[in-house]
Parts: C-alpha cells; structure tokens; sequence
C-alpha cells in the first residue's frame, strides 16, 4: 500500500550498500497458463525486487510500478509491445524505459531541454557569429543534463550513488545558469555586466568547492538516504545530512542570478520588449517560488517532495529560449520567404528574359514583314521624324534608307502625314489620336530627282511608351491613275462616239436645218441684188432684205454651234443647267428630223424648274438619245398617233426628273432586262450603245436613268439628275 | 370660172424665212407671187385652174409635197410644179418628176436657176394654157358646121378629092364644092393643110 514507507537504517555511509527494499504485498495471477507455471489460483506474495524476479525469471529488472487500484488491462494494453505480465495490483515491466511517473516527466522535460540545445548548437554550427544560439544551446544542453542528474538522483538507492549523482548535478546546473545570463546578455543586449561576472564567478566557485569538497557544496556531511514515497506512489531517495557552510555560495550564486535577471528584464520592459521581459520575469519568478517553496517544504519537514529545479530550468529555458527560437522559426519563415520571393524572382527573371527574347522575336517578324510588305512603309516618330523604312520605300522614292533616317517625313511626302479628320488640320502634332487607323488618302509625294508620285497613304497610329509614331502605309499610284485616266478618257470617247452616232442620224435633219437659213440668205440676197439693179433701185427693200439676212445667218450660227458643242471632245464640264433650255435646245435640234418622220413632239416644262447640275452637251445626248429612240419607237405607227411627250418637273429629294414617252409599241419582256446593256438593239442600223452610254452619263451625274411600259401603250424613258441647290 | 388677169407663182413652205426670201427673189423678177405656210392653206384657197406654177417644198410637216402634188391633181389643178427641197432625197424626187413635177432645186436655190425653172414653168403652163384655148376654138368652130359640111371636112381631111367625096356622100360636085367653101370658112381655114392640122388637134382626124 502507498504510504508504507521504510526509513532505510542509518548505514555506513558511504559503503554499506542498501538493503534490499520490500516493496508491497503482492496478489498475482498469470494471464494464461503455463507461463509462470502456475494455477490461476495460486496467488503470492511478493515482497522484494529479488522475489519478483525470481517469480518472473531472468531478465533485467528496470522498474516496478504499483497500482492503487485493480485493473485487469492496465498499462498492459497501453504497453502492447512487451506487456511482460498483467498483474493485479502490481505490474512488472522486463525491459525498456523507466516509466514511472518521474520517469516520464523528467524524461520529457530533458528531451525537450535536449532538442532545443541541438537545435540552437545546429544553428551555431551552421552560422558561427551566432553566439546566442549557442550560449542558448549550452544552457538547453545544461538544463537536459540537469534533468537526467535529477532522475538518477531520486532514483538511487545507495547513499554513495546519492552523493556521486549531487554531486554531478552540479556540473550541468552551472553550465545552465551560466550560459543563460551570458546569453541573456547576448541576446537581448540588457543585463548589467558586472551581475553576470558576479553570477559566473559565484559558480565557477561552487564548481570548484564541488570538486574538492568531501561529499558536495550542498552537504558537509550525509547521514543516510531516505527513501521514501510520493503521495501518487512513487518511490523517491532523499538524502539525508548536514548542510555545508558552501551552501550560501549557491545562495550567493542565485541571488546574484535573480538581480541580474530582473535588472534585464526591466531594461526590456523599458525598451519596449515587454512580452520578453514579461517571459524572463516569469522565468525568474518560477525559479524563486520553486526554490523558496522547495526550501520550506523542506525546512518543516514535509519531505515527500523531489528536487523538482528540472522543472523550474525547463521553464527558465523556454521562457529565455522563447524568443530566440521564435526568431529562429521567424528566420525559417524569413527565410522561406524569401527562397519563395527569390524564386519568384528568377522566375520573374526568367519570365523577362523570355518576354524579352519574345519581344525581340516579335519586332523580328515585324520588321521582316514591314521589310516584306508590298506597299512602302514608313514609320514615323512623335516628331515626324522617320525612323524605320522598307526598301519599298527606297524603291517608290529613290532614296537609299541610310539618307532617309531622321529625315521629316516631308521629304517624301512635301504634305506632310494628314488624317482626313477635319478639323484636324495637322494630324502629326496631334499624334494622329482619332485618326482613322488605315483611312486612305491620296496625296503627292516627291521622289529623290524630284519628280512627282501620286500617292495612296494609309495611316495607323502606333502607341508606344515614347509617344504616337504612325506607321504609313505608301503605294505608288502612278499606274491606277493613268489607267484611271484611261478609262475616263476610253469612256469619253464611247460618248463621243454615240453622239457622233446621234449625229449622223441626224444629219439630214441638221443639213436640213442648217439648209433653211442658208437657203433663205442666198434668195433674200440675190433678191437685193435685183432691186439694187432696178432702176429706181428699191432701197427700202434691200435694207428690210439685209436685215433678214442678218438674221438668219445668226440662226444658222446657232445650229453650227449646237452641232459643234454635240461634236465637242472636251472635258466633262459640269455647271449649272437650266434644263427648260436643254430641251428646247434638243428639241430645235431634232426639229426638222421629227417634221420628217412626221412626229409632233410636245414639251411640257414646270415653270418652277431649278436648275441642274451637270455637263451641258451630255445631257443633251441623253436627251437627243431618248428622244430619236421614242421616234424610232413609232416607225411603224399611224401618222397622227406619232406623239412624243416630253416633260420635265421636281421630283421629290432634290432631284429633278426628265421623262421622254412615246406611243409606239412599247418594250418587250425580253428586251427589257437588257435594254440598257452595251451592243443590245433592236435596230438594224444601231450600234446599241446609246442607251448604255446615256445610262453610264447619268449616274455620272448621280442621276437614274430607267424605263417602263406605258398601260395605254408604248414606253416612257425617265431620267432624274440632282438640283443644283442640293449638290452644292 | 375666174381666171386671175396674170399668172401667179404660189410658193409653199412651211419656213416662213424662206417664204419670204422667195417671194422676193420672185417678185424682183415681176412675177405676181401668192405664198402660203402649209400646204393645207394652199389646197384650200387655191384655184384649181389657176394660171402660173407653183413652187413646193418637199419636206414639210403633216402633208409633204409629194402629197400635196397628188392632191393638187385629184382636184384636177394642172398648175405645174416645182419642188424644192433641203435633202437629195432621190427616191422622193423621182416619184415627184414621174407625177409630172417641172423641176426639182435643192437648197440653197440660186436665184438664176430658180427664176429660170419658173419661167419654163410659166411658159408650160402658157402653152398648155394656149393649146387648150385653140382646141376649144376649133371644137367650137367645128360646132357650127352642118352635118353635111361636117361629113365635107372629115373627107378632105382624110385627103379625098372633091370628086370623090360627091361620090361618097352621093351629091352633086357642085353640092361639094358649095359645102367645102362654107366649111372652109366657118373653121377659118385658108388651106387644107391648116385644117388637117386643126382636125389634128380635136383629135377628129381618122387614121
């Protein structure tokens, strides 16, 4: 039973070994029989530490554990790896740790002391010039020490072995508490040097008194091991003795430890390190009420306790320890930061190095495909300034690249790089910004022996970190404007050649015209020259005569001039056109040749006519065109059905519509779809281009040229040309 | 029937210039000149046995001269015609000379052509206009002769002697003789040979 204690007999001290200790009357009971060799019922008492193991068999004998209460599957199940026997009240481990209570705590509390020390000497080892860490490994290592002293010590059981393990305890005590105000010193820069000396010198003599006293600093003199136990039911040697004058050297030691532990952790606390001062102080404050406490315990008499400073330096070294190992796990994640960030970095580095390598690339292909382009192209800085060509370029201007570098831009292009945007008048200095990226205009431009080019310039504005260059877009237009010029030229010529078509039908007709005043001068004239004959010459006559002469010769002028305008080659000649006028004109023309074919053609003109804008001999041809086209048209018809209307009147939209009707017999629906196709008639003389002209002249003026049957008959031509007002 | 006193030119055109310039040319020459500006005005006012000529031109509108030409001569007009005209249009000319047409000028018409083409026409129509006049002097002259005389002139036409005839008619020569004197002498024939060239114009001679 707990609490039956045997004062060992005062020995001999030291070589009178203990006796063997009776440790508990014992009920036992094997698991299974056979391995003690035993019945279930035959139950013993053992008394000793020999019994046991002779009840048991060989085998190292390391602990013996005692329960208080009756429990079949105790530490047995906790300890599946050698549960070496299951016994009721008692159970018996063969091998492995000590594991009694003092057995795991202090055990535990050297191996936690032990780790930090190798941790903090790994980290000296690693890095020399942290002498904090190994001053703080050096006090770890003390405190483990101390713990593993402590344990030996409770656990003698010889008043010799008591004494030898005090003795050593003194050797890791004063490594610990050393190291520690070194390192306190150290680490955290407070503490009075002068405390620290005092501290190390105090143990230094301890030490010294520990190596050459009899039995230790502590005892002058042993006067027997106590063994006793634990209110828990631990066994624990105390010993027993007189206390050694020495013993006030300790005093000393941790008086002068206690001053400069609290000097140090004011200092913190006035620093501003107050949860490290709040760890020392407390650190301080466990060694003391461990120590005074113990020292009480002791003094009246309530013994029962173990020297238990592995606890107290535990707590001592985790509370200094704290903050240098914080800082050493900061440092990790510091340093695993910072690995993180540098490889976050090479990677950024290597990610520029790409971007860079892909950038160059890149202008690579772009300066290939510049290079490449079929068009000149030419780039040109905020400045205006060029700074990249392709040898289009150079071919389009004459120039070699190296003249063009830094050149203005003018020097190609005398205009200078324009955005049709109005109210933008210089693009250039406005960076081009809402320009139409590839907007199109033409603009002359100068080649190295200063001839002129016309030019296509394309602009796209590039924005780069130094400003809006614009990259121009150049092609020599030389050819699509001759073959432009080509065209219009081939074009007026078609025209002419249809009026000259018109005109040659018309010729007996205009003969006829032009015949009538002629024919009228030569009679009028000869008829003067008679009465001037006469004799009274009738003078009176001859002046009316030459009057009418006059006369007529201005009208057959005039059909000379409408004839050589239809016959004119010039240029297309747009003004403005009183279009009342063009028909009158037309029909005067026509006159004579409609007398002929017997066709009465009647004109209907809205007085409020505006004027219209175009080429005053083209519309006359469309007019002309349609108008012989409806007399065609009524060849085959009755004489005084031959009626041709012509009117002409607004039409909404500001435009103004002619249309030419006829009662012949209309189009067919075969002819229809191609009427206004080039080369299609469906006269046996006609060339077939008159209505294809006529089409191709008014949409020239933005005009409509269309055709459709009449219900009572034959087809009117409609034609629609714009106001004057409305196009300017 | 009312015969102007002279011949008249009409001229028809329907270019008021030229009409005018016409019309001098032709009245500085003398002649009497009626001018019309559409053939329609000259169908309706004019005399279809009036004297002179006319002069046309032939491309007028509605009714050209062409069939002004054919309606002057359904309304049995003889006046002759001249055609002038702008164009050489020779299919149009020829159908006009087959219809009797005088002349055909093409314009400008020189003064001396045109005059001289009119007083040709005038002359025809003079002589047409004479012709007729002795036909009807003969056919009345003829009116006047008894049958016996009548039978008388036929056979000296035919060229039988005085002898023969008495035969023929079953008379005496002397019967004869008295009927040929009167005959004679109501056709004022001084000699048989002005009246076979009479009988020749009433068309009375038989072959």
């Amino acid at each position: 039973m707990p609490g039956v204690a045997a004062l060992l007999p005062a020995a001999q001290f030291p070589a009178a070994p203990l006796p063997a200790v009776p440790i508990a009357r014992l009920r036992m009971y094997p698991r299974s029989p056979g391995r003690f060799g035993r019945e279930p019922q035959d139950l013993r008492a053992v008394d000793s530490a020999e019994g046991v193991q002779a009840l048991l068999g060989p085998g190292p004998l390391l602990g013996v554990g005692h329960r208080s209460r009756d429990r079949r599957m105790g530490a047995g199940s906790m300890h599946r790896p050698k549960p070496f026997a299951s016994v009721r009240g008692l159970f018996v481990w063969h091998i492995g740790p000590i594991v009694n209570w003092i057995s795991y705590v202090w055990t535990l509390s050297a191996g936690v002391c032990l780790t930090l020390a190798v941790i903090h000497l790994v980290i000296w080892l690693r890095r020399r010039s942290a002498t904090a860490n190994l001053l703080f490994a050096l006090a770890a290592l003390g405190a483990a020490l101390n713990a593993f002293v402590e344990m030996w010590m409770l656990k003698t059981t010889t008043v010799s072995g008591y004494a030898d393990t005090l003795r050593a305890s003194f050797v890791p005590i004063a490594i610990l508490v050393v190291s520690m105000v070194w390192y306190v010193r150290n680490y955290f820069g407070v503490g009075r040097r002068p405390l620290a000396v005092a501290v190390t010198a105090c143990w230094a003599l301890v030490l010294a008194v520990d190596a050459f006293a009899p039995h230790s600093p502590v005892f002058s003199e042993i006067s027997g091991l106590q063994v006793t136990w634990t209110p828990w039911g631990e066994r624990l040697a105390v010993v027993r003795g007189a206390i050694s004058p020495w013993h006030n050297v300790i005093h000393l030691a941790n008086i002068a430890l206690f001053v400069f532990v609290a000097d140090a952790a004011i200092s913190l606390w006035r620093r501003g390190g107050r949860r490290q001062a709040a760890w020392m102080a407390a650190g301080i404050a466990a060694v003391f009420l461990v120590a005074v406490l113990q020292d009480q315990l002791l003094d009246v008499g309530f013994e029962r306790i173990p020297y238990m400073m592995t606890f107290v330096y535990l707590v001592m070294v985790a509370a200094l320890g704290y903050p240098l190992t914080a800082s050493v796990v900061r440092e990790m994640e510091m340093a695993r930061r910072l690995q993180a960030s540098e490889a976050e970095l090479r990677e950024s580095q290597k990610r520029a190095i790409r971007a860079a390598a892909a950038a160059e690339r890149a202008e690579e292909r772009f300066r290939l495909v510049v290079e490449g382009a079929s068009s000149a192209m030419v780039m040109v800085d905020p400045e205006g300034r060029i700074t990249l060509v392709n040898a289009r370029t150079e071919a389009v201007f004459g120039y070699p690249r190296e003249e063009l570098i830094g050149v203005p831009i003018e020097t190609l292009i005398p205009g200078g790089l324009r955005s049709e945007e109005p109210g933008r008048p210089d693009a250039q200095s406005a960076g081009l910004g809402a320009g139409a990226p590839g907007a199109h205009q033409e603009q002359p431009g100068r080649r190295k022996n200063g001839e002129e080019v016309p030019l296509d310039v394309g602009l796209t504005p590039i924005r780069s970190s130094e400003g809006v260059f614009t990259l121009a877009s150049i092609l020599d237009i030389t050819e699509r404007k001759r073959s432009e010029l080509e065209l219009a030229r081939q074009r007026d010529e078609m025209a002419h050649l249809s009026r000259a078509a018109i005109l040659g039908e018309l010729s007996g007709s205009l003969a006829h015209e032009l015949n009538q005043p002629l024919s009228a001068i030569l009679s009028n004239a000869q008829a003067a020259q008679r009465f001037m004959a006469r004799d009274p010459s009738n003078l009176e006559e001859v002046r009316e005569i030459l009057k009418d002469i006059v006369e007529q010769d201005k009208l057959a002028g005039e059909v000379i001039r409408r004839l050589r305008l239809l016959l004119t080659k010039g240029e297309v000649n747009l003004q403005t056109l009183d279009l009342s006028e063009v028909i009158l004109d037309v029909a005067k023309l026509v006159r004579n040749d409609l007398a002929h074919q017997g066709v009465t053609m009647s004109t209907d003109l809205a007085p409020d006519l505006p004027p219209v804008r175009g080429d005053r001999v083209q519309v006359q041809q469309v007019l002309l065109n349609l108008v012989m086209n409806g007399c065609d048209a009524m060849a085959d018809v009755e004489s005084s059905q031959r009626l041709l209307a012509v009117r002409a009147g607004k039409n909404g939209g500001g435009l103004v519509q002619v249309s030419v009707a006829d009662r012949g017999c209309g189009i067919s629906p075969e002819e229809f779809p191609r009427l206004f196709e080039p080369f299609f008639t469906t006269k046996s003389k006609g060339l077939g281009l008159g209505l294809a002209v006529c089409r191709s002249i008014v949409e020239a003026h933005e005009g409509r040229l269309w055709a459709e049957n009449d219900p009572g008959g034959g087809a009117t031509f409609h034609f629609t040309l714009p106001a004057a007002g409305e196009a300017a | 029937m009312t015969v102007p006193a002279r011949e008249t030119v009409y001229v028809v055109d329907d270019e008021p210039a030229v009409v005018k310039s016409l019309y001098r040319l032709l009245s500085s020459e003398g002649f009497l000149v009626e001018t019309f500006a559409s053939p329609a005005e000259f169908l309706e006012r004019v005399d279809p046995v009036a004297s002179g000529c006319a002069v046309l031109d032939l491309a007028m509108p509605r009714l050209d001269g062409l069939a002004l030409q054919k309606a002057l001569s359904a309304r049995g007009s003889e006046l002759p015609i001249l055609f002038v005209t702008g164009r050489g249009d020779i299919p149009k000319s020829v159908e006009a000379m087959k219809m009797g047409a005088v002349d055909f000028l093409t314009k400008p018409v020189d003064g001396e052509k045109l005059l001289g083409a009119v007083r040709r026409a005038l002359e025809m129509d003079r002589a047409r206009r004479g012709t007729r006049a002795e036909v009807a002097e003969i056919r009345r002259r003829l009116s006047t002769l008894t049958p016996r005389e009548r039978e008388v002139l036929e056979g000296v036409v035919a060229g039988r002697l005085n002898k023969q005839i008495a035969g023929d008619l079953g008379a005496a020569l002397k019967t004869v003789k008295i009927h040929r004197g009167r005959m004679m002498e109501k056709m004022g024939a001084g000699s048989v040979a002005e009246l076979v060239r009479q009988a020749d114009r009433a068309g009375i001679r038989k072959a």
